[in-house]
């Protein structure tokens, strides 16, 4: 069997390869051999200081070794690690110890110009009844008494798979902060299924900036590294130039960085003086020396906080197949994912869209606060609240987010579902449906690019596949070579594509 | 609203003040003291680092002493963890270390047994300080008695703050029970779901406030805990408890008046055989199936005439119970009812997996446990979020449902559920690797009776082994016989594995 635990794999990598770099920032290094020492040593000293297995214990810091290996220390003792944003404010932190009952609290002291002890000290404690102390990461540890380390081995050594291991939060769409439980098992094999796909294996020097307190850097970063032994270069970010030597220093060998990050550094003056010639396939396309593969060629990656990342993609150094570009790729082998009816749940067959679920071993444990006939449908699957179909031979096309929903004379509407009709229709390449006020009243408007189109045969197609009241009422046919208005971000900017069908859309019927 | 979480139970039902709650013999205690004696019992909990998610073992029989300190540990968030009070110190040191309990409170004695002994032994050192032992890692703190854990300075305002951060999603409790495999296992319910399931059956059932009931079964399993203690008090009814001697606990009966009754009818029958009980007057008990001791009159003419009723731990206490009290006709003889409001259910044939009326129980929905501590989701319901009982049940035309058996081999006595498996696997150590098959034969008294069939043609010393079963298995785990079969004489299958049905045959036969 597999190890399904953080202190397994930790045991697991430092008895492989100990010699090997595990986690390095522009700062300092830890091999594999010394994070599981380190962490050892200071998980024995949580003991000491009244950590217990299943205490929550938050951990606020930039990105850096030291994160990595406050990390594993508390998980490895069986405390639940709650990363928190470094972004958050002062009432957004209390907050989120509030919805997780942290008991402990480890913090940078000085974090982007701020002076965190100041900030935490202020806080109303009597607020925070589940709060016992609060710890400056930088501040030296007592060391552990002989009976204190050896509990914290006897916790090591009984860790399971189902025992809570972290608790991530994500932005949620509304009110309290939305936790999201982990299980040591549940992320493991979560990460576990998508790192072939990722190109990543023990060689690899993966650079992954993303922040290590949202599950892009901590599921994609710390724990492929877990998972495969690979070496995680993280930073906290800032300066261009720096990064850029960082990783001519470092040798990376696969870059996940932010695509616009990439676009800069290829463009920075001190780019071409630099060997980075150690880039390997699955980089991102920004960077490489090659011209960059046509839009929807390379399939971007569908995943969030409750999946533990990734669910579904395509090799990282691979196009797409002829037919399949603009889709999301497949489910990462051993995960599990479907498509249901989002207002009856009833499962739908290829082809057809609907609200995309996940569910299996791979998928979180549940949210803090929030009951599980609240989180789960009735077969515990979660609904992601992502519209898309899975085609027949097993890709995911992704419509958009379900909360993108309107009220049309009373009946809801969900404007991807008529993008997916719109988009089935010959000569259709691109289609965007929302919401727009005609004379006071809300309709669908449509916005659709391609070639050899015309209003009254996209509005009788989509009449044949879908109920009236899902049809536009008002179309707008661009122009050849015409895109629909974009942010920097690339999406598609809604105000203005409303303003736009408004204002050249033509009404049919 | 409802309150949902236990602390705004507390607080909503102390407005009944002075009314008692509970009667357990001489111990009396009102709704207004629930509160504020399980108030001083969080606030020490939270002094001694204890909060919200904390697992607290308790180690306590029915008294209002439990009550408070059941009441202290969910109040704030914590999760109770009531054990046994028959449990071994094998027995103790297995669950206090799977379910990582980090503070344990004991009563000091309970029916003759000292339990600062046992502890100390269990933990191979005195129970006091704050303990850091490798075998128990998680384990810091161990209390004597609810008075020891009372806080004399009670600083409300932290207990108040920490009641209000509890969710009706927060682990409310952690009940083990006897599983297939060898250990007993601790099934998770959260305070929303034990508590508005309590509401809905206290409903059906018609506990209202102005109900008694009489219930002996303790409140460390799950039929104790949720359908007589934790019902009851959400009811704002009475309970009554007693382990008194029966001429006693039938003064008690006759001065408390109690209205309805649960529990097994077989542990009445000391009762009915008591020479005072003839002269009793007992005609207030209308509801129920306390037969021996209820009047003539609401009597069942046959007690197999009346629907029986199904608990589990795993559904947080009943889940399928009748819909009248009445004598039933003839063709519903055996009926356990209906299922209750908060699960679904299928029978679903084990050979071909096809729901039908007759099959293997499998239930879903709010009502149904979180899961097992320790053990994955996916390793305790099914990829449709089912979990399967294990108990075989055939379904009418009229949606009654009756007890067909096992498909495992749990073995059910005298109320309490005993895995062959764990009884084994002792039986194996202490004779030092003897194969023995544990079975469940036919018994009048207990429903089914432990059997042990030692394997090989050599002797047991029964008093012998009993005697060392004892120190490693509660009481009612301990086989009442001992058989000697020589591996030839056992019935086996075609399959080659040993023929169970045939071998509890063979043993209620000799």
């Amino acid at each position: 069997m597999s190890a399904e635990t953080v202190a397994a794999l930790l045991a697991a990598n430092a008895a492989q390869h100990g010699d090997a770099e595990a986690v390095v920032d522009p700062h300092g290094r830890i091999s594999w051999a010394g994070l599981e020492s380190d962490s050892a040593r200071r998980g024995a000293s949580l003991v000491e200081l009244g950590v217990n297995k299943g205490h929550r214990v938050a951990l606020m810091a930039e990105n850096s070794v030291d994160w990595a290996i406050w990390a594993c220390a508390v998980m490895r003792i069986g405390a639940v690690l709650v990363p928190l944003s470094t972004m958050l404010r002062g009432p957004e932190i209390e907050s989120q110890l509030r919805v997780a009952g942290v008991r402990h609290l480890i913090f940078q002291p000085g974090i982007r110009g701020r002076d965190m002890r100041l900030e935490l000290n202020a806080f109303e404690r009597s607020a925070l009844p589940s709060l016992r102390s609060m710890k400056c990461s930088m501040d030296e540890l007592p060391p552990a008494s002989d009976k204190a380390a050896a509990v914290a081995q006897a916790l090591t050594d009984k860790l399971l798979p189902a025992d809570e291991m972290a608790v991530i939060f994500t932005s949620g769409s509304s009110g309290e902060p939305k936790g999201v439980i982990h299980t040591h098992g549940g992320a493991i094999r979560a990460n576990a299924s998508g790192n072939a796909v990722r190109c990543i294996n023990y060689e690899t020097r993966l650079y992954l900036p993303m922040p290590l307190f949202w599950t892009g850097g901590f599921a994609g970063g710390l724990f492929s590294a877990l998972n495969t032994g690979c070496t995680l270069l993280t930073e906290a970010g800032g300066d261009d130039s720096e990064s850029l030597k960082f990783l001519a220093r470092e040798k990376v060998t696969l870059f996940r960085g932010w695509p616009d990050q990439a676009a800069r550094m290829a463009a920075h003056p001190d780019f071409a003086q630099l060997d980075l010639s150690s880039l390997g396939p699955g980089s991102l396309d920004e960077i490489m020396p090659y011209e960059p593969p046509p839009t929807g060629a390379r399939a971007p990656q569908l995943g969030m906080t409750e999946s533990f990342g990734p669910y579904c993609g395509y090799a990282l150094d691979q196009l797409l197949p002829d037919g399949k570009h603009g889709s999301m790729g497949r489910p990462f082998p051993g995960r599990q994912v479907r498509i249901a009816d989002p207002d009856n749940g009833a499962l739908l067959g290829a082809d057809e869209v609907g609200a995309i679920q996940v569910g299996g071993p791979t998928i979180l444990k549940g949210i803090c606060g929030r009951e599980r006939e609240d989180v789960f449908t009735p077969d515990l699957w979660y609904d992601t609240g992502d519209m898309g179909q899975l085609d027949a031979d097993g890709f995911l096309w992704f419509s958009g987010r379900r909360d993108a929903m309107v009220k049309i004379a009373g009946a809801s509407v969900y404007p991807v579902e008529t993008e997916g009709a719109l988009k089935e229709i010959a000569g259709v390449e691109r289609a965007v449906v929302c919401d727009v006020t005609i004379d006071g009243e809300l309709r669908l408007g449509a916005a659709v690019a391609g070639k050899d189109l015309s209003v009254e045969a996209l509005a009788s197609a989509v009449r044949d596949s879908l109920s009236a009241f899902k049809v536009p009422r008002l179309w707008l046919v661009l122009e050849p070579g015409e895109d629909f208005p974009r942010l920097v971000t690339d999406k598609v900017d809604m105000p203005a594509l409303r303003d736009l069908i408004l204002a050249r859309g033509v009404t049919f019927p | 609203m409802s309150a949902e979480t236990i602390a705004r139970v507390l607080k909503e039902q102390a407005a009944l003040g002075d009314k008692a709650f509970v009667v357990i013999d001489d111990d009396r205690r009102t709704y207004a003291e629930a509160e504020s004696r399980s108030r001083r019992v969080a606030a020490a909990l939270i002094a001694a680092g204890a909060g919200r998610g904390s697992r607290v073992a308790m180690l306590m029989g029915n008294s209002s002493d439990y009550a408070v300190t059941f009441f202290g540990i969910t109040r704030i968030g914590a999760t109770a963890l009531p054990f046994s009070t028959m449990s071994t110190p094998h027995e103790l040191a297995g669950m206090l270390a799977r379910a990582d309990c980090e503070y344990l409170v004991a009563a000091k004695s309970y029916r003759g047994r000292d339990f600062r002994e046992v502890l100390t032994g269990v933990l191979g050192q005195e129970p006091d300080g704050l303990l850091m032992v490798p075998e128990i890692p998680t384990l810091r703190r161990v209390w004597f008695g609810a008075d020891a854990l009372e806080s004399q300075d009670a600083p409300d305002a932290t207990v108040l703050a920490a009641d209000a951060q509890v969710t009706p999603a927060d682990t409310m409790v952690l009940v083990h029970t006897s599983g297939s495999t060898s250990a007993p296992k601790g099934v998770i319910h959260t305070h929303g779901q034990v508590i508005r399931n309590m509401r809905r059956q206290n409903a059906t059932r018609q506990l209202t406030p102005d109900e008694v009931l009489f219930a002996n079964a303790p409140w460390f399993w799950v039929g104790g805990l949720a359908y007589s203690f934790l019902s009851t008090f959400i009811a704002g009814a009475r309970l009554l408890c007693s382990s008194a001697r029966p001429a006693d606990m039938l003064d008690l009966i006759e001065r408390e008046r109690p209205t309805m009754t649960n529990g097994v009818a077989s542990t009445m029958l000391a009762l009915e055989q008591d020479p005072s009980f003839a002269g009793r007057d007992l005609s207030f008990m209308r509801r129920g199936n306390l037969y021996p001791i209820m009047p003539p009159e609401v009597r069942p003419k046959d007690p197999e005439l009346r629907h029986n009723l199904l608990g589990m731990t795993e559904v947080g206490s009943v889940c399928i119970v009748g819909d009248t009290e009445d004598d039933l006709p003839e063709e519903m003889r055996g009926s356990y009812g209906k299922p209750v409001e908060g699960v679904d259910i299928r029978i679903v044939d084990p050979e071909t997996g096809l729901d039908g009326p007759n099959g293997e129980l499998w239930l879903r929905g709010p009502n149904v446990m979180q899961g097992y501590y320790g053990r994955e989701r996916h390793d305790t319901f099914d990829a449709d979020g089912w979990y399967h009982s294990g108990d075989m049940f055939t379904v009418d035309a009229n949606g009654y449902y009756y007890f067909k058996g096992r498909t495992g081999d749990i073995i059910r006595t005298n109320g309490a559920q005993v895995s062959p498996r764990e009884v084994e696997g002792v039986l194996s150590d202490v004779t030092g690797g003897r194969t023995a098959i544990v079975i469940g034969v036919p018994d009048e008294k207990r429903g089914q009776a432990v059997t042990a069939v030692m394997v090989g043609s050599e002797p047991v010393d029964a008093a012998e082994l009993t005697a060392s079963l004892r120190e490693r298995l509660s009481p009612y785990k301990v086989p009442r016989r001992f058989l000697i079969m020589t591996e030839d004489e056992l019935p086996v299958l075609s399959s080659g594995k040993i023929d169970l049905k045939k071998l509890v045959e063979i043993a209620s036969e000799r």
